[in-house]
């Protein structure tokens, strides 16, 4: 491997809801790269944040939502920058999405031959354009994918609509794939299915990829590196290994820990006290300081900063006490 | 194959419903007090012109008998003569449906000019100024009375700018036209607010849905979210309340025709009523109750062509 | 309290405007001093004035005082033709989804063939085949109106009726008529009382509306509809024959319309 390349470069990201009693902040100075290739997992409880970050990425956001501070770098362009016109241009051709809820993201009127086709460019013929989409439904793993063309999302099954929404999202082609939950809605054999076919696309398109999710299964199965994101900040960022197995994130332990697993099978699931402040109610100091085990009045006052751990660049959290975690970490299995 | 058995179903189903139709108009009329034929010739004829009405109405026969006759008129659209206007029923029901049809279609073209554009704006802006103005409105048609707003308008732009006629259809097609541009406006007003209301509410509901953000993260322009995904899923309950609408203009025809002296179906039936022309009276409201059948029939199937998650079964 | 701050200023002028009429349909005379049937040949069609501040008709009438007197005939229209329906078809709604089953098949069958035909036709059909008059303009309404509170209730009810306290309403043997009416009907009550005020404004249109045509309330009974049938022959020389019941009609339509709404907004926050 000779030159990472940076396919996206988010920083200092900073959102806003602009509602009747002023501005909350739903995103805040959030930093992330993407390199090209690789899939990047965004994680953390709802309202964490994690999908208004991909929003605020392709300019999806819905009123009264705001960027309002930052720079995405996509291709040695900021984003937030560009014209609408010149955003359009990114838009599936450049960065792709998909949604959590195949039911609502696929437009009930329209058959899913015709949402793939309409991204295609205007100078294929009509028959040069059936064909790609057939090859886009069989790649995607629909059965029968010619007649299926003709089909109304109504007439697929859970599975298949997620599967048809991937299928339109890379009917142009896109470096980058935005997933936002993209297997919540469904039953677990069937997440199973597109995780793995998400990761074989990936793979085989050579396509970069922003996973969000709050599942960790999910993400442990996929990611390359994660961030984890709590009350619109981001808690710890590690490469996927290293997080799941040596977290010196407090919260991201806590999430680690109420996860079913065969190894901690039969023992007492461990579930987070409180629940995630609200966006207008904002702890003063640490986010997570009130549902934290460790604590103290400094986290209460004084927000940390990421810092590294161990030194090591690619490894940061944002806890005062990284230091008594990780002689912590020494007794405690994961 | 499955359509052509539906549509067959429906319009069987239609048999029971009008036998129903023609047993209420026939013994709800036979149950008014007072002799029809009397009423006809009036209190100071004499016994034998009476007893000569009572046998051309039929009255002189058993009920039974009676009914059968009328059912006879009903299954093979010959109801005789209309006592008052000397005429075929049948014959006066299609001249007067003209002005009454051309009367509905040109409400609704005003309905949708009117309701889709203000609709859709209000959607759009449903949380700002413009949007609640247009809701408002919107109010204050549905609550007032398509008599009123007609007598307004006949009033303002008939009488007083002469800028359109009064109670004249007109010989050629211009003219028809434009003696039917008021009466259409009054009967739109209310219909586009209630157009106008149920597209705004379905605009905002499209607006949640992210089909709408899944076509513009891919790209899409502006004009085609907006034709292939927005209006395609507003207009699919707004074409069916449209419809609704519809049946209802033809019997709110009646209401207009009398405020703009329009010769139609509703104004020859309000005549009826008033006169007490039975004959007459029976058959526009069997003629009608067809009409109403029909056209909530041709309604289901529009829908179901229209949205491809309605089956026709 | 803090709910009385937020009602709107459109529904307190609405209240304000529903108050003066109801205190006119209950002491027209605190109103005025003519009668409303009572003909002055000495001053047809005279316009307004100190003396009759609406005018007076083609037979001499004071138009205030019919437009004063018509507010109880017109209200009860509205009020009366609503209540009568929107108890049986409750009662109707109540009983098929409660009892489901050949009760509700039976009963929505029926609505069936009724729906085929939009109110206004129905009502219209009705007055037809009954003829004129006010008797009849009820019975009418009465046939037709409770289709509506009937299909809003049933919906209710069945989904209801799976509630555990309907259950536990069982288990202690109560009658089923208790259960339906004191424990299933507070429930479901909401949308019907939403239903019925905007149905007490569009009963009270269809009245003005079949007296305009003539085939409601007969002359000389002092109604706003029927008044502006008379008086839209002098339109063009005597407008205040029209003007003022017109006024008034629109006036109370819209307003019961934004009383209705902000009930129904309340309603349904409440849920």
């Amino acid at each position: 491997m000779s030159e990472i390349e940076r396919i996206l470069d988010v920083r200092h990201l900073k959102t806003d809801f602009f509602l009747e009693n002023g501005p909350v902040t739903a995103v805040n100075d959030v930093s992330f790269h993407v390199n090209k290739g690789e899939t990047f997992g965004l994680i953390g409880e709802s309202g964490s944040g994690k999908s208004v970050t991909l929003r605020s990425i392709l300019r999806l956001l819905r009123k009264p939502g705001k960027v309002v501070g930052g720079q995405i770098i996509y291709k040695e362009r900021d984003l937030c920058r560009l014209s609408e016109q010149e955003m359009r241009g990114i838009r599936g051709r450049e960065i792709g999405m998909i949604f959590q809820e195949p039911m609502t993201t696929l437009n009930p009127v329209q058959t899913i031959g015709s949402q793939i086709m309409e991204s295609f460019k205007k100078s294929m013929t009509k028959e040069e354009k059936e064909k790609r989409a057939v090859e886009l439904m069989q790649l995607v793993g629909i059965p029968s994918a010619e007649e299926r063309l003709r089909s109304y999302a109504h007439q697929f099954s859970g599975g298949m609509r997620q599967r048809a929404m991937i299928a339109i999202a890379l009917a142009s082609e896109p470096s980058l794939l935005l997933a936002d939950e993209p297997t919540t809605a469904l039953d677990v054999t069937i997440q199973d299915q597109i995780i793995r076919l998400l990761r074989k696309l990936q793979r085989d398109l050579g396509m970069s990829m922003i996973l969000v999710t709050h599942d960790l299964g999910v993400a442990s199965e996929i990611c390359d590196r994660i961030a984890v994101m709590y009350g619109g900040r981001i808690m710890e960022q590690a490469p996927a290994e290293e997080i799941f197995t040596h977290p010196k994130h407090p919260y991201t332990y806590d999430l680690m820990r109420s996860v079913p697993s065969m190894e901690r099978k039969g023992s007492e699931l461990y579930s987070i006290e409180g629940t995630p402040p609200s966006l207008d109610n904002m702890p003063a100091g640490c986010p997570f300081a009130p549902r934290c085990e460790l604590a103290d009045d400094r986290c209460r006052e004084d927000a940390p900063e990421l810092t590294s751990v161990n030194g090591e660049e690619e490894h940061i959290a944002r806890c005062w006490h990284i230091d008594r975690l990780i002689e912590q970490a020494k007794y405690l299995k994961v | 194959m499955d359509e052509f058995t539906y549509i067959l179903k429906r319009i069987l189903q239609m048999i029971p419903v009008l036998l129903i139709v023609t047993l209420a108009i026939f013994f709800g009329m036979r149950m008014i007090p007072g002799d029809p034929a009397l009423l006809l010739v009036g209190n100071r004829a004499s016994d034998e012109t009476i007893a000569a009405m009572r046998a051309k109405l039929g009255l002189d026969q058993p009920l039974i008998t009676q009914y059968l006759l009328f059912l006879r008129s009903c299954l093979t659209f010959d109801f005789g003569n209309s006592l008052t206007l000397k005429a075929p029923v049948t014959e006066l029901f299609r001249q007067k449906a003209v002005v009454t049809v051309s009367l509905t279609l040109m409400t609704i073209l005003f309905a949708v000019l009117i309701s889709v554009p203000l609709g859709y704006y209000a959607g759009l802006h449903h949380d700002q100024p413009a949007g609640a103005v247009i809701n408002s409105i919107s109010l204050v048609f549905v609550s007032v009375p398509e008599f009123l707003i007609g007598l307004l308008l006949l009033l303002v732009f008939a009488l007083k700018l002469h800028w359109f006629p009064v109670g004249d259809w007109g010989h050629t097609l211009p003219e028809h036209i434009r003696s039917l541009i008021l009466p259409s406006l009054t009967g739109a007003l209310m219909t586009s607010s209630l157009v106008m209301r149920n597209i705004s509410d379905n605009v905002v509901k499209v607006l949640s849905y992210d089909y709408v953000d899944f076509a513009r993260s891919k790209g899409l322009s502006e004009k085609r979210i907006r034709n292939s995904y927005i209006l395609r899923n507003v207009m699919i309950p707004a074409v069916t309340l449209l419809a609704m609408r519809m049946t209802y203009m033809l019997a709110g025809s009646i209401v207009i025709e009398s405020v703009f002296a329009l010769p139609g179906i509703g104004q020859m039936m309000l005549n009826a009523i008033l006169s007490r022309d039975y004959s007459l009276v029976q058959a526009t409201v069997y003629l009608f109750a067809i009409i109403v059948l029909v056209m909530n029939l041709l309604t289901d199937i529009s829908y179901s062509l229209l949205d491809p998650r309605v089956k026709l079964k | 309290m803090k709910n009385m701050k937020k009602l709107s200023p459109a529904f307190w002028a609405a209240a304000a405007v529903l108050s003066v009429v109801l205190l006119m349909a209950l002491f027209p005379g605190l109103f005025t001093r003519y009668d409303p049937i009572e003909q002055d040949i000495l001053s047809l069609l005279k316009p307004p004035s100190a003396d009759h501040i609406f005018g007076t008709d083609n037979l001499g009438r004071d138009v205030a005082s019919r437009v004063i007197y018509s507010a109880r005939l017109d209200l009860a229209i509205g009020f009366l033709a609503m209540l009568i329906p929107a108890v049986t078809g409750t009662l109707v709604g109540l009983l098929s989804g409660y009892y489901g089953g050949r009760v509700d098949a039976v009963i929505m069958r029926i609505l069936d063939i009724f729906t085929a035909f939009p109110t206004m036709v129905l009502v219209i059909g009705i007055v037809a085949i009954l003829g004129s008059g006010v008797k009849n303009l009820f019975i009418a309404i009465w046939l037709v109106g409770w289709r509506e509170y009937a299909r809003l209730v049933r919906s209710d009810v069945l989904v209801e009726k799976n509630n555990e306290y309907v259950a536990a309403a069982r288990s202690l043997g109560y009658s089923d008529l208790r259960i339906m009416l004191r424990h299933i009907l507070p429930n479901v009550i909401s949308p019907v009382i939403v239903y019925a005020v905007s149905d007490i404004m569009m009963c009270m249109l269809m009245g003005a509306s079949l007296s305009f045509l003539g085939l409601g309330v007969p002359t000389p009974t002092p109604e706003w509809g029927a008044i502006i049938s008379d008086g839209k022959n002098y339109m063009m020389t005597a407008w205040w024959i029209i003007t003022f019941p017109g006024i008034m009609l629109a006036l109370t339509g819209i307003s019961i319309s934004i009383v209705g709404n902000e009930l129904s907004k309340r309603l349904s926050r409440r849920h």
